[in-house]
């Protein structure tokens, strides 16, 4: 076989096994990614129904556009908290292929940023920045973790 | 007779120092959007509305991301530069020490035998790096961050093809890290 002919014959192998629908395929994996997120916004909305029943923030689906290298554009979802002050924390998912982890929602509330991480099957951490400890170190996501977490981004 | 090539400085921005960096900037442009109501007529965000001051504070955060993972990555270049050197001039008899030794005395044009190279880039370290671990995947991400660091610290003039879209310093030290604990006998006090 010429290089050529490997190289599409690579390539055709490479396609075959992505399109197959499976756990390791990207429609897979994007699959499984988006229905961890949706487990994990309705843990996150639980938490908030208090508040919310109270009226002292409304929570809004709203709709993500996700790109990735491995996986392409895919949609997804996020939430919207809006507080009575006019801040607002965004929390969506960045990407399923992480370095270190198998996923990262990001809580973002304008100019600052929390960092979860799914790792170890469906396990979340808050990475939070540490630079005594020469870089990030992890927090199990706990309801107690995910208000303080809210209350660092809205202080 | 051998020579050294350039002379380690004592003290260079760690890892650590710039991401303590990161967090101060942040703080500071929070606290910055919390102000911005009550600033006079000499600051630059005097009469914008709510909306485009939050779009004025999302442009300094991008570019400070981008900075700061510029100089993240620089950092990591720093710490893979400096364990590159002390593994040489140890002359120590494991594997990865002689691979680095035979890349820092490899013979060049116009260059006399036995005189060690100035400075090695930074991917031909991660090469041999890769071919002594194994860690392709790792590594392969870390030389990705390069790419996208000299992408930054070129000017962006050209199309940036890293395959990063984004990189925040979070992605970036992940990165960095992440190749730093599969180096064996790689001092992570430099990190900090």
């Amino acid at each position: 076989m010429t290089s050529k002919e490997l190289v599409i014959d690579l390539l055709r192998k490479q396609k075959e096994r992505e399109s197959t629908a499976g756990p390791e395929s990207i429609q897979g994996r994007v699959e499984e990614w988006n229905h961890s997120v949706e487990s994990l916004l309705s843990r996150i909305r639980e938490w908030l129904r208090d508040a919310e029943a109270a009226g002292l923030l409304t929570v809004d689906m709203i709709p993500v556009e996700v790109r990735e290298e491995r996986l392409g554009t895919y949609q997804s979802s996020g939430l919207k908290l809006s507080m009575p002050a006019g801040v607002s924390v965004r929390i969506a998912p960045k990407a399923r292929e992480v370095v270190g982890a198998t996923g990262r929602v990001d809580f973002e509330a304008l100019p600052k940023k929390a960092i979860l991480l799914r790792r170890d099957g469906d396990s979340w951490h808050f990475a939070e920045s540490n630079p005594q400890r020469g870089g990030w170190s992890f927090r199990d996501l706990t309801e107690d973790s995910f208000w303080e977490t809210l209350r660092t981004l809205i202080a | 007779m051998r020579q050294s090539a350039l002379t380690i400085a004592e003290d260079w921005p760690r890892p650590a120092k710039v991401l303590e960096y990161y967090q101060r900037s942040i703080e500071a442009i929070a606290a910055l959007r919390q102000a911005a109501g009550q600033l006079g007529p000499v600051s630059r965000f005097y009469g914008m509305t709510a909306v485009e001051v939050d779009q004025a504070i999302r442009e300094l955060v991008a570019e400070l991301e981008h900075e700061v993972t510029m100089m993240l990555t620089a950092s990591f270049e720093a710490a893979l530069q400096v364990d590159f050197y002390d593994r040489v001039s140890r002359k120590k008899k494991d594997q990865a020490s002689r691979k680095l030794r035979q890349l820092a005395y490899r013979p060049l044009k116009g260059r006399p035998r036995g005189v060690r190279t100035t400075r090695i880039v930074v991917e031909e370290i991660l090469d041999v790096w890769m071919e002594q671990t194994g860690r392709k995947q790792l590594i392969g991400n870390l030389k990705q961050l390069f790419q996208f660091r000299h992408w930054l610290a070129h000017g962006r003039y050209w199309v940036q093809r890293s395959g990063l879209s984004n990189p925040d310093p979070f992605d970036a030290w992940s990165r960095g890290k992440a190749v730093f604990d599969a180096l064996p006998d790689f001092d992570s006090a430099m990190l900090s």
